[in-house]
């Protein structure tokens, strides 16, 4: 190996590839051209980079023939291929993903319509239920005639609104009976 | 400068091989081929020097080629066609010498005709200079000098080598290729330099064989 100058240490051997190279700017240029020009052992060392640099264009050009070129889009439609049937293997799945979820929003929307429709129709059963007591003295009711009076008599609990409960045994009330 | 560079649609307006890239984004078969056909043998030159042999170098940028389709719908024209192309040589070489590595860490040691394949630069020459006229031997001598020259070098400072004298590559081009700073390179392309200069020297001086790096193959840890 040689030994280079004393001014050669590494940074400077940096600095003449990258002169060589045309990387340096034009005040840093002028640098080494002075110093090429005032040290011959620097020049020596410049000589002796390029000539090796210059060697490696001796190495022969490559060649790429027809049969790569193909072989390499063949590789290429394989690979398209393979995708485009990944993906057709992968469609009936969707597509039963897809009704999967189609199926579970339709019997979601279902329930909530029948829960809807129930609780509306038991609260209307509930406020029937409610008139039933008043339903069975109407003909008590309509005997009095008089509203003002019917209304003081039950706040005096003369006439219950709401019809006693019958005993344990007892047979259901018949309102229609005398 | 920089910030001209960073503008948007500057590289498609600039580099064809980026519109050709764009078109293979949109699926353009012919696009396609037709970047094979302009970059296949530059990248297998810059392969053929990192790979151990020309079969492997083959198969590698046969793999480039691939990541390249495979990429196309992620393109996006921030830098120079070649520089993003070899950007990705670069991924593939370093991903194979990984490989090697790992392969030849879970095998038995190199057999001694392995080394001779590699670094025996003296047997090398032989046997490929053995019956053939002078002239034609000396070339084909000192080919396989260079050659066997470049294997002195480490995969960082050869990658940067060869797309600083294939590719022609400016410093800047290079850092963003292989993921490092400009000084990086400067350093690298330095050292590689030296190393050269420093290995064919007797051959150039005095037509002497360079002595052989026995063990140090393209593939050689860094």
């Amino acid at each position: 190996m040689s030994t280079p100058s004393p001014e050669l240490d590494e940074r400077l051997q940096a600095d003449l590839v990258a002169y060589l190279d045309g990387e340096l700017d034009a005040e840093q240029a002028r640098r080494i051209e002075r110093l090429l020009y005032s040290h011959p052992g620097v020049q020596e060392e410049v000589r002796k980079l390029e000539a090796s640099w210059d060697l490696l264009d001796e190495l022969p050009q490559t060649h790429v023939d027809e049969r790569f070129t193909r072989t390499t889009v063949e590789l290429v439609i394989d690979q398209l291929s393979g995708q485009l049937q990944s993906q057709q293997r992968s469609l009936p799945r969707q597509l039963r993903r897809r009704w999967l979820a189609w199926s579970l929003l339709f019997g979601l929307t279902a329930f909530a319509t029948v829960v809807a429709l129930d609780s509306l129709w038991f609260a209307r059963q509930r406020r029937m239920l409610e008139q039933v007591p008043l339903l069975l003295r109407l003909e008590q009711y309509e005997e009095v005639r008089d509203v003002r009076f019917l209304k003081q008599m039950v706040e005096q609990n003369l006439v219950p609104l709401v019809p006693e409960p019958p005993a344990e045994g007892d047979s259901p009330p018949r309102s229609n009976q005398p | 400068m920089a910030s001209q560079d960073r503008e948007p649609g500057r590289y498609e307006l600039r580099d064809p091989d980026v519109r050709l890239m764009l078109q293979v984004r949109d699926d353009d078969a012919a696009a396609f081929e037709e970047l094979m056909l302009r970059y296949q043998h530059r990248v297998l030159r810059v392969l053929e020097h990192l790979a151990p042999n020309r079969s492997e170098a083959e198969d590698l940028t046969q793999e480039v080629f691939l990541r390249v389709f495979r990429a196309r719908k992620s393109y996006t024209p921030d830098s120079k066609f070649s520089t993003w192309l070899f950007t990705i040589v670069h991924r593939v070489a370093s991903n194979a010498r990984r490989n090697q590595a790992r392969r030849r860490e879970s095998q038995l040691p190199a057999t001694p005709s392995g080394q001779v394949a590699h670094g025996g630069m003296e047997q090398l020459v032989q046997a490929t200079t053995g019956s053939m006229p002078s002239r034609v031997m000396a070339k084909v001598e000192m080919r396989e000098i260079v050659r066997a020259a470049l294997t002195h070098l480490n995969p960082r400072q050869r990658m940067a080598v060869l797309l600083n004298k294939f590719e022609g590559m400016s410093y800047a081009d290079i850092a963003e290729t292989m993921g490092v700073s400009v000084s990086a390179v400067k350093s690298l392309l330095s050292r590689a330099r030296v190393t050269l200069k420093d290995v064919l020297e007797p051959y150039l001086a005095q037509g002497r064989r360079p002595r052989s790096e026995n063990g140090s193959g393209p593939w050689s840890p860094l």
